[in-house]
């Protein structure tokens, strides 16, 4: 069965796009069929981010002038992974539209990753209003909290039953000093599970695609969360608390 | 106090701010609920109670005004 999630916020700039590419990137690794859905319209990213936007021929605005079929817009980004573009806005892309597609197209993706825009208005509602589950990308910081507690308030009021968080650009360091709110105060915070937390990582910074494979320190962040919400993967990844364990062993070792 | 302490405690402040000026019709449903307890006790000057809610340290404040021109005799079946 397809699962369709939305990647929201309620605050811009938290890293939306960066999770929802390499979240669908991580899933296709995992031969999971994988459809990232831009639901920024007009303000897109998603393209860029995964560094396709040259190969675009069809957006879903076309689609809903009738200049384009379903299937001429989508886009191979790679093995398993398609990608629903939006470049431009139009008046046809309605809440009842953007769900009507989303049905039409669900049944060939197992996994369907609709990129929220910013805010709770309009753009909002047409990315929530087709969406099974929803993940809740935040910071570790007052601002981020204070609007993903309200995004995950209204979500709720959509009837969302599986509502997760990621907590991304998280400082290990900062936590293990207390400096910053750790991953696990900030989903008691929001009041919904941790799904998983992807760490400071100066290359996504740079706008350099993640290397999945490793050898980024946001790397297992998105594999993990990949598994985690593919199910394989029974507990959410924290890298505080791995760095925890780790100076915990160090501590023991040294006696 | 720790940086993740304070922001906790800010955070939590605003929230509980945040949930208090939401508007709510639950605000309403209690002001009509506080109207009626007060009408079967008291000859009330308007029909209206003022409903405030004010967060502090301890939880949060909830403060009814309702004026009264005298009180209802007690009847009994």
């Amino acid at each position: 069965m397809t699962r369709v999630i939305v990647i929201t916020s309620g605050k811009g700039g938290v890293g939306k796009t960066t999770c929802c590419a390499n979240l669908g990137r991580a899933l296709a690794e995992r031969k999971k069929k994988t459809l990232l859905i831009e639901g920024d319209i007009g303000l897109n990213n998603l393209d860029a981010t995964l560094c396709v936007e040259d190969g675009i021929l069809y957006d879903i605005s076309e689609y809903a002038a009738g200049k384009a079929t379903l299937r001429q817009c989508l886009l191979n980004v790679g093995e398993h992974l398609w990608l629903l573009p939006a470049t431009s806005s139009t008046t046809a892309l309605t809440a009842t539209f953007f769900s009507e597609t989303v049905n039409k197209i669900k049944g060939e993706f197992e996994y369907l990753l609709i990129d929220s825009p910013a805010g709770l208005e309009e753009g909002f509602h047409r990315a929530v209003s087709c969406a099974q589950e929803a993940l809740i990308v935040t910071t570790p910081h007052v601002t981020c909290l204070r609007d993903g507690y309200k995004t995950a308030r209204v979500l709720d009021g959509y009837g969302i039953k599986k509502i997760g968080i990621v907590v991304n650009r998280v400082r290990e360091d900062w936590v293990m000093k207390k400096e910053i709110i750790s991953p696990g105060q900030a989903s008691e915070i929001i009041g919904k599970p941790l799904y998983g937390t992807i760490p400071e990582d100066d290359e996504i910074n740079l706008g350099q695609l993640v290397r999945l494979s490793g050898g980024q320190t946001s790397s297992p962040g998105f594999r993990h969360l990949a598994a985690f919400i593919d199910g394989e993967e029974k507990k959410a990844y924290d890298c505080a608390e791995r760095r925890n364990g780790l100076k915990l062993k160090f501590m023991r070792w040294l006696g | 106090m720790t940086g993740a302490e304070s922001d906790i405690m800010r955070l939590q402040k605003m929230i509980k701010n945040d949930n208090l000026r939401i508007p709510n019709e639950i605000f309403q449903m209690l002001k009509n609920d506080l109207l009626c307890v007060l009408d079967g006790y008291f000859e009330l000057d308007k029909k209206c109670v003022e409903l405030s809610f004010i967060p502090d340290k301890t939880g949060i404040k909830i403060v009814f005004v309702a004026g009264a021109v005298g009180v209802k005799k007690v009847r009994s079946v």
